[in-house]
């Protein structure tokens, strides 16, 4: 192993100061081009060109990415989240600028592009959001102004690779993997130490 | 993870808290509803909510230091490409993780030092050395295979935010455990001093991993706070027990022998002798198996572990000398971005 | 191996899978210590990108020699390999050193192979080459972006980059060394060598300017001998041996 892995390293004093952290990214994914952007996680960077970079190199590559869409956490405006499906209410209009709605399908689960509304402000646009997309299908709903959004296709410069990326996911051994366990045991004992996989990612 | 009420700070007792929220949300709680940020929550939730997300956040890229040491040496371009994407996935679930307790209110840089000054804890299955590539696979294999069984439970959890980020990590654990189980099958299929290095590291790894899912649980597990507000889904027993239920028949079919073992203060095993309680018993359809040395694992957790100091000043390495880069990236004025 | 060995476009294809194995040897070992979780994952998905190239560069060899690609990555003595000195420098976990080689190298590696995508008229190592290049471009953003961020950040990290760029710098020339054995080298490489190296440190001036930085780049005397000639630094001997500790426990096994 590299030295300093190997040797343990004697550190004197007080560390010294820290920094304080870098902005809060969010970052939503879409596996294939017509898919919705679902949400995929946040992090921190001090700009949108890195965010766009790390996102990239972070969410792109945790699975099939074609597009990923990135905004500043602080434009993110949820509305209230509901224990059942939310009602749709009447807020109908069209006037004042554009905003991305998400909807999250319920607690626990992945805020996902379901379109685009205008309104004149923050709450406007969250009741006018529910009034077009909730149908029944979402507990809560994010806007987000659409001039505040970062949408990167991989076109400019790449997501997704081109090499072979096998060798990072399960799938690149499940069949190995099979072959080999039978070789020592029988199918169906397989099948039964297999139970506690999580089946649908492999 | 497990000791998440280790590094939890004093924070409303339940008596302080508003009685109708509280009930109101204990009663969401009961009925199976997710907490999400929005809401109103008690203090001590949240609070033991970021403790725990901190220390599993912690133990991600703690985590990442033992494997580490064997990238530079992995035996073919797959197996370093993998190894490597393992360990950067560790990092990736440590960044998430680091994202959730940050929402709830602390710093990522407060929670870097609290972690190398030793004010936070980690998991410690990571205070034990991986002295030979065997060890690699015993770590994907066992850890990663024990780390699946908890967070699959705790996907089951309350908290939303924890949840949707437990979810994401569990598709990249399932990567590990694959490539795991794929390395100890290619060397318990190999040569005789293959088997004997694979046999060497599953002797050190196999206590290890039942001490895993922490010591057994105090009686009135279930009513108490982590359980009862479902930030902990399943006792230690109970799931310690099903990893033996299913990896002591995988180990002894791959010809792997169970032993109890010895281990002097540097992690190596100074004695082996075959651990008799491995049976099944037929009529509960568990395995039974005899209790790592739980003198050690308290030994361990109080820092007088192999490896506690090395994992430690190397990560406060990392810390130091990358803080010119953060310093620069945090306060850097950007001329335009070059056209590419 | 010998007959791989001793044609001039293989030793040629096997300088630049050796400059990427031996790039993403030393970078893959940063993973989990970089300075930021963040860029710790970038950088790593970098390093892989670096030893999947290898990967494709050594498979094309193999499948062409008959031989194994582990083997032709793992199992050459020292001698065999034809990586530059540049790339087995260490960088001691200094980032500012990390990020200067990486750029060097990744701007370096844009022109060698868009240049060896036409050096023959086998499609299979055109392929290979076209699908390597977008993720070479890709580092070659990220890293410009990098230094020129780091060098406009204020005057400690400057200097870092500065000390970083002074070290490396006069290194850099010896990356367009002819590779081989041969005594009078007369491959299409070498006669476009001041050509490559007019281009590549043009552009990297151009980046330079943009950091606020300085350096100078010489293109060493041909008689000026490094690693592309076999004469590598001691300590590649020591990386070699690392890197194969394993596969030397019990050669020839399966892992
Ligand atoms: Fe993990
Ligand atoms: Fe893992």
């Amino acid at each position: 192993m590299s030295k300093i892995r190997e040797q343990l390293i004697q550190h004197e004093g007080q560390l010294p100061p820290g920094t304080p952290d870098t902005d809060h990214w969010i970052v939503y994914t879409q596996k294939k081009t017509e898919a919705p952007f679902k949400w995929a996680g946040s992090l921190n960077a001090p700009d949108t060109e890195l965010a766009v970079q790390f996102a990239g190199e972070h969410y792109g590559l945790d699975e099939v990415c074609t597009s990923i869409l990135t905004h500043h956490g602080s434009f993110a405006h949820d509305g209230p989240c509901g224990i059942e499906p939310l009602q749709p209410g009447d807020a109908v209009g069209d006037d004042g600028s554009s905003w991305c709605a998400f909807g999250l399908p319920r607690r626990g689960g992945n805020l996902t592009l379901v379109g685009t509304v205008n309104a004149p402000d923050v709450d406007t646009a969250i009741a006018r959001a529910t009034c077009q997309y909730a149908n029944g299908k979402f507990v809560q709903f994010r806007v987000v102004p659409e001039e505040k959004i970062v949408i990167s296709d991989g076109k400019g410069s790449l997501i997704w690779r081109l090499h072979d990326m096998t060798y990072k996911f399960a799938r690149g051994y499940s069949k190995d993997v099979r072959e080999k366990w039978t070789r020592i045991r029988d199918e169906e004992k397989y099948e039964d130490y297999r139970k506690e996989d999580i089946h649908k990612h492999f | 993870m497990i000791n998440a009420s280790n590094s939890a700070k004093p924070a409303p007792t339940p008596s302080q808290e508003d009685p109708e929220l509280l009930a109101q949300f204990e009663q969401r709680i009961s009925d199976g509803i997710l907490i999400e940020p929005g809401d109103w929550m008690p203090e001590a939730y949240r609070m033991g909510m970021l403790a725990m997300a901190e220390h599993h956040a912690n133990s991600e890229i703690i985590g990442a230091l033992p494997e580490g040491e064997w990238i530079t040496r992995a035996p073919s371009l797959r197996r370093k490409l993998a190894l490597t994407a393992k360990v950067q996935d560790e990092v990736g679930h440590g960044q998430m993780l680091y994202r959730v307790s940050q929402e709830l209110g602390k710093s990522r840089d407060d929670m870097l030092r609290d972690l190398v000054t030793g004010k936070t804890k980690y998991h410690n299955c990571f205070n034990y050395p991986a002295p030979t590539w065997a060890d690699i696979a015993m770590i994907q294999w066992l850890i990663d295979g024990a780390a699946i069984m908890n967070q699959k439970t705790l996907a089951d959890g309350a908290y939303g935010p924890y949840v949707r980020t437990m979810n994401r990590i569990n598709m990249e654990e399932a990567f590990h455990f694959k490539s795991g189980e794929d390395m100890v099958l290619t060397l318990m299929s190999g040569t005789k001093s293959q088997k004997k290095m694979t046999q060497a590291a599953f002797d050190r790894w196999w206590p290890v991993t039942l001490m895993f899912f922490g010591p057994a649980d105090k009686p009135n597990a279930e009513s108490r706070p982590p359980m009862r507000w479902r930030m902990k889904i399943e006792k230690n027993d109970s799931l310690r027990q099903r990893f033996v239920n299913r990896f002591a028949p995988a180990a002894q079919d791959l010809g792997l022998k169970i032993n109890i073992v010895t281990k002097d203060d540097q992690g190596n095993v100074t004695s082996t002798t075959p651990d008799e309680a491995i049976m099944l018993d037929e009529e509960s359809g568990n395995w039974t198996f005899t209790q790592p040395d739980w003198d050690e694992f308290w030994r361990v957790i109080r820092g007088n572990g192999p490896c506690n100091d090395h994992r430690l000043s190397l990560r406060r390495f990392s810390y130091e000398q990358g803080g010119w880069v953060r310093k620069a990236v945090g306060s850097g004025t950007i001329s335009t971005p070059p056209a590419a | 191996m010998e007959s791989m060995l001793s044609n001039p476009l293989a030793v040629r294809i096997l300088s630049h899978a050796d400059d990427k194995l031996m790039l993403g040897h030393v970078q893959s070992d940063w993973t989990g210590l970089g300075p930021i979780l963040e860029e710790d994952i970038a950088s790593s998905a970098m390093a892989q990108d670096d030893l999947s190239h290898a990967l494709t560069l050594y498979q094309y060899l193999g499948d062409r020699y008959d031989l194994d690609p582990d083997v032709i990555a793992f199992e050459r003595s020292a001698e065999n390999y034809f990586c530059c000195d540049l790339v087995t420098q260490s960088d001691e976990f200094d980032w500012a050193g990390s990020v200067v080689k990486r750029w060097l190298m990744a701007t370096y590696m844009l022109i060698v192979i868009a240049d060896l995508s036409k050096a023959d008229d086998d499609s299979d190592l055109g392929a290979r080459c076209d699908r390597i290049l977008p993720e070479q471009e890709l580092q070659v953003l990220h890293l410009q972006r990098w230094i020129i961020r780091l060098s406009n950040a204020g005057d400690e990290a400057r200097e870092r980059m500065q000390l970083a760029l002074d070290r490396i710098a006069p290194l850099a020339g010896m990356v367009v060394e002819m590779p081989g054995h041969g005594p009078s080298p007369q491959e299409s490489c070498l006669i476009r060598r001041e050509e490559i190296f007019r281009e590549w440190t043009a552009g990297l001036h151009e980046t330079i300017k943009q950091a606020g930085l300085n350096a100078t780049f010489s293109l060493p005397e041909q008689t000026q001998l490094g690693g592309r000639r076999s004469r590598h630094a001691d300590h590649f001997k020591e990386q070699l041996v690392e890197m194969t500790e394993v596969r030397r426990v019990d050669p020839g096994a399966s892992w």
